[in-house]
């Protein structure tokens, strides 16, 4: 009698999960990067991965007021502002997912995505 | 008795197909937890608005939703876009303007909730707001005589709403302020049930709509840290939560926090013992309303209120004690350990 399985069949199978695994695992890490998106306008002017970021830099949208970004390892936040409140230099630097820092005449928001997250923490905040 | 195949192959035949179709259920579960959410971020009516939609589409809904809130801000609710009907209002003053029918049903509401709330919440600080403009960065408290001045043109009562037609008092002018943001989740929400968009959670310069069947955590924010921050969370579905604090647009002159919840009586930022009300229910308008309602009239006041409009809220006193209302203690969890929940309604 014929076996029910060969060698070969085995190995057919043993390539077909890795393939289907090496499909899909890079992307089982995709969203867990700490990422900082910055809208000036409503439209998106960039998106950094900010875990790999080497050396600090800043940045100055085009915008008015005129603000100045900082981007670091692991932070980002506004650090100078042409108006009035400074509300967006008082937010300070972010370093978690889900914080956000805004210049309201500048029309500029920073925020952050991503990350690992607690279990507790919320979607959203009310303020 | 099985079917045999060929060389008696059927098992790998079966091992094969599982492969493919696993490959296939990992591609679409990765499609649905990625790509069907759709976050987006903005500036309008002077507030940050952020978007989140789950499902196919996200990016056009979005869309429509900015463009909408845009509009209402231009159309409707402006102070001082010359378009906007609150801004027409105001400049025409005892000589009366129409305005559009949306305008005429969120006044209605909005002067139901002044007279249910004895004033706490009031349209007509307009001239008391501009004094003492909190957006300027001045961070200077105003004269009291200034403040004596303005005084007699606040008074929700004064406004004559009748048909399409709206009428001060003389030197009046209204101020939309305390329902704005709440109107426009309202307005979101209508686009995300005319689309048949599965959930949402979108918010308004901190005032929130969840939309949707799944339950989600919303952090209330520290009213000591940062914009970031949250004191508690509350897990809730398909609801709209609005928070006054004294935190926002505020400052700090010769050691006094002032802030812009004022009082229409007095001129000045409440006191009532309260660092944030946060309100929930079934309406971004009267949830907006009500947190700028109850924190000026303090807990105990402001819970027959919140009965009348069947919302549930949270406050947080100066003394960092946190009083939740009934329907509301099962949903909340404190995560800061700085504060403590009580029962006692005169706390502060």
């Amino acid at each position: 009698m014929k076996k029910l399985f060969k060698k070969a069949d085995f190995i057919l199978i043993i390539v077909c999960f890795l393939l289907a695994f090496a499909f899909f695992l890079p992307r089982l890490d995709r969203g867990k990067e700490l990422r900082a998106v910055i809208t000036c306008g409503g439209k998106e002017y960039r998106t950094i991965e900010l875990n790999k970021v080497e050396a600090a830099y800043t940045l100055e949208p085009e915008c008015s007021p005129a603000v100045v970004i900082r981007v670091e390892k692991g932070a980002i936040g506004f650090v100078k502002a042409d108006c009035p409140n400074k509300l967006c230099v008082k937010s300070g630097m972010l370093t978690r997912s889900g914080q956000t820092a805004v210049c309201l005449p500048a029309k500029t928001v920073i925020t952050i995505s991503g990350g690992q997250k607690q279990a507790d923490e919320p979607a959203v905040i009310t303020y | 008795m099985a079917v045999r195949f060929k060389n008696n192959r059927v098992l790998p035949i079966i091992a094969v197909i599982v492969c493919v179709v696993a490959v296939t259920a990992f591609t679409l579960y990765d499609a649905s937890v990625h790509t069907r959410e759709y976050n987006r971020s903005d500036v309008v009516m002077g507030s940050v608005v952020s978007l989140r939609l789950h499902g196919p589409g996200g990016e056009r809904y979005a869309d429509q939703i900015l463009e909408r809130l845009k509009y209402i801000e231009e159309a409707n609710l402006s102070r001082s876009l010359a378009g906007a009907d609150i801004y027409r209002v105001n400049l025409s003053g005892e000589e009366g303007s129409i305005v559009s029918g949306n305008t005429v049903k969120w006044l209605e509401r909005a002067l139901k909730i002044c007279k249910d709330s004895d004033g706490a919440l009031d349209i007509t600080l307009g001239r008391l707001t501009e004094l003492w403009d909190f957006d300027s960065g001045q961070n200077l408290p105003p004269e009291p005589e200034e403040i004596e001045s303005r005084l007699p043109f606040v008074g929700w009562e004064k406004v004559n709403l009748k048909g399409n037609t709206v009428t001060l008092s003389k030197g009046q002018a209204l101020d939309m302020g305390a329902l704005g943001k709440g109107i426009a989740c309202d307005e979101a929400a209508d686009i995300l049930k005319k689309y048949n968009v599965k959930s949402a959670i979108i918010s308004v310069g901190g005032s929130v709509l969840l939309f949707g069947k799944e339950n989600v955590r919303v952090g209330i924010r520290d009213p000591k840290g940062s914009v970031s921050d949250y004191m508690g969370t509350l897990k809730l579905k398909n609801k709209f939560i609005s928070t006054s604090g004294n935190y926002e647009k505020s400052f700090t002159f010769d050691n006094v926090l002032y802030h812009h919840l004022l009082d229409a009586k007095t001129g000045y930022p409440a006191r009532s013992g309260l660092v944030s009300v946060t309100v929930v229910c079934d309406s971004g308008l009267d949830s907006d309303a009500l947190s700028t309602a109850c924190f000026v009239r303090g807990i105990e006041k402001s819970l027959p209120l919140l009965e009348k409009y069947n919302a549930q809220a949270v406050f947080i006193t100066e003394g960092d004690k946190v009083f939740v209302t009934e329907g509301l203690s099962d949903n909340l969890k404190i995560t800061n350990e700085a504060y403590v929940l009580t029962s006692d309604i005169k706390a502060q």
